[in-house]
């Protein structure tokens, strides 16, 4: 368990080699039915040992229902955005990522148990009204303890993601594949996460009801309504045209963020061809080298499609303006050369 | 003044070029287009449904390669729409079950291809107008790699909709998030089929952006005129003919 936290080198290379994927995905299923489920239980303990018990069931399972969902269509954009990992390493890595969150939210149990437990105890008012006197001491104490809950839960899923950034770092040298590759996962699993908390609330539930294993409203809605409703009664009439611009805002900084963008490289020119020496050191021919251009302290490199039909583009730092136009000079020289060689001169004899 | 490069030493045996003596000749204009990068056109070849799938989303050059040399390629492609957008149909029908759970996927397949074959035309004629050689089944071709990544995609999208689809009862949400996966998988598709088409001739494809808005205008378009694809099922005759961004006003206002 710990070293699917601490990620240490063999794990990565397992990963790396497809070497016996189906235990690194037991253990990280094993982490997050231990470390989620004790916490489950600290979420529901306020309402005692019934909804704590409920609570550590619904919570692993909220988790592997948020990895099962979301891995298929993980693995089938990764390629689509240049990455080389496969479908099984794609599922790995995401659970990877749930399980550590999952070891962190095992690990905070303790203190949360401490913390419900030193908070005002939950009186007897099911059955009451939620605005009976007797009952909202009970209301404010749960609404306080949710918010706790949740921020601890986010904490612990910033570690996860965080933890994620980490392994993909390692397993894919190209630091704008993997931003593309965490935002598109993450917002992935934020949409069905959504959906299946909606839908297996209540892990706390309110005081003044009685203690349930999921909500009889559970199929009835989503998290996605629950939220037009929220903002139809704060906006009023305006919600709809809200929505929108939060949705095209949110629209326009996704496509901002996937955009696929230039790598930071380092080259060596050679004769006949471009050596790339990071970040995935490869040879390319002078004939796939499309052109070089400086822009300001860069030279940037465009590289013909390779087997995905996607042009690249590389972007090679110089200490000033002048060594990149010089650098850029070069490079186009040099392609220029290669890309109708090999050829020979023949001296031509000499006549008086 | 001398003969040859070697008359100073008359006793030394001549050498022989190792290669035929060419006078030189200078690059007259730019380099040549870029070829591909070696191996990378080397034709796929295990024809499976799973290796070409696979294959179609890391290595879409080597199926370029195979579509071109073997037309059992293109009828594996059409496999993978047929297979991918049955199973998004089906799910999609999961939302009000029933007969949708037969007539769905029939209509989204049916749908797909009709579109396909309606713009087929004007996609070879764009590609021709940037000095394209290609065929029209070469055409047919980069667009099926393009559809059958979408069916891929939508079928990768599905558990996603399925469990917006078992909670909420609401059809504008359930069409607004099927609408907003169908247009992330076409922008995926299609940009497939332009750099396919791109590749064939080593020349993007003009107007290929609005050949793309095209597509996907026709493709709404007849998920208007099949509905009901996401309601419940009324019958197998079509409805009054109707604008699609009217339609959706129809549904959000209901």
């Amino acid at each position: 368990m710990l070293s699917l936290v601490r990620l240490d080198a063999t794990l990565l290379q397992r990963i790396r080699t497809h070497d016996r994927l189906g235990g690194i995905a037991s253990s990280a299923i094993a982490t997050i039915l231990v470390g989620a489920g004790l916490y489950g239980f600290a979420f529901g303990f306020w309402r005692g040992i019934g909804a704590a018990i409920f609570s550590s069931v619904k919570l692993p399972a909220l988790v592997l229902g948020v990895a099962a969902l979301t891995t298929l269509a993980s693995g089938l954009i990764a390629p689509l955005l240049r990455s080389a990992l496969s479908l099984r390493q794609t599922g790995i890595a995401i659970l990877v990522s749930f399980a550590v969150t999952s070891a962190l939210l095992g690990a905070l149990a303790p203190v949360s148990i401490a913390w419900v437990w030193m908070q005002r105890p939950m009186a007897a008012v099911v059955g009451l009204a939620a605005t009976d006197p007797r009952a909202i001491p009970s209301i404010d104490t749960a609404q306080a303890l949710v918010l706790f809950h949740t921020a601890v839960i986010a904490v612990a899923g910033i570690a996860g993601v965080v933890r994620l950034l980490g392994l993909l770092h390692r397993l894919e040298p190209r630091g704008g594949v993997v931003r593309r590759l965490v935002v598109t996962w993450i917002g992935l699993q934020f949409l069905v996460g959504a959906e299946l908390a909606w839908i297996t609330r209540p892990f706390l539930g309110r005081p003044h009801l009685p203690v349930a294993f999921v909500s009889p409203e559970a199929l009835n809605g989503s998290f996605f309504e629950e939220i037009l409703l929220l903002a139809r009664s704060t906006f009023g009439v305006g919600a709809p045209a809200m929505l929108s611009l939060f949705g095209i805002g949110i629209a326009g900084w996704l496509v901002n963020v996937l955009r696929a963008s230039a790598e930071p490289a380092r080259i060596e020119v050679l004769p006949r061809m471009l050596a790339v020496l990071a970040p995935i050191a490869r040879t390319v021919p002078w004939s796939s080298v499309l052109g070089a251009r400086a822009e300001g302290h860069d030279v940037r490199i465009r590289l013909a499609a390779d087997a995905t039909l996607v042009e690249e583009e590389l972007v090679v730092g110089c200490p000033n303006g002048p060594d990149a136009r010089r650098m850029a000079a070069r490079i186009e020289r040099a392609r220029q050369l290669g890309a109708v060689g090999p050829f020979r001169t023949v001296d031509e004899p000499l006549s008086g | 003044m001398h003969d040859s490069p070697w008359a100073s030493e008359p006793d030394s045996v001549p050498i022989e070029p190792a290669f035929e003596p060419r006078p030189f000749e200078p690059p007259t204009s730019a380099p040549p287009k870029a070829p591909p990068l070696a191996g990378h056109d080397e034709p796929w070849t295990d024809l499976r449904v799973g290796a070409l799938a696979d294959a179609l989303l890391r290595a879409p050059a080597s199926v370029l390669a195979a579509l071109r040399a073997n037309p059992m390629v293109g009828a594996r492609l059409a496999l993978i729409v047929v297979l991918g957008l049955g199973a998004c149909g089906l799910v999609m029908a999961t939302f009000s079950g029933g007969l949708q759970l037969l007539f769905v996927p029939v209509k989204l397949i049916l749908g797909m291809l009709v579109c396909a074959l309606v713009c087929l035309p004007s996609l070879h004629v764009f590609s021709c107008l940037s000095g394209a050689q290609q065929t029209v089944r070469e055409t047919w071709g980069a667009m099926l790699m393009g559809i059958a990544l979408m069916g891929m995609l939508l079928v990768g999208f599905a558990p996603v909709l399925w469990i917006f689809g078992q909670a909420t009862h609401s059809i504008a949400l359930m069409g607004a998030l099927h609408l907003c996966f169908f247009l992330i998988s076409a922008g995926f598709g299609l940009g497939l089929s332009l750099r396919a088409l791109s590749r064939m001739n080593d020349a993007p494809v003009r107007a290929g952006g609005l050949w793309a808005v095209m597509f996907v205008c026709v493709l709404l378009q007849m998920s208007t005129t099949l509905r009901p694809l996401v309601g419940p099922f009324d019958g197998v005759l079509f409805h009054e003919r109707l604008f699609f961004v009217g339609h959706w006003f129809q549904t959000l206002g209901s």
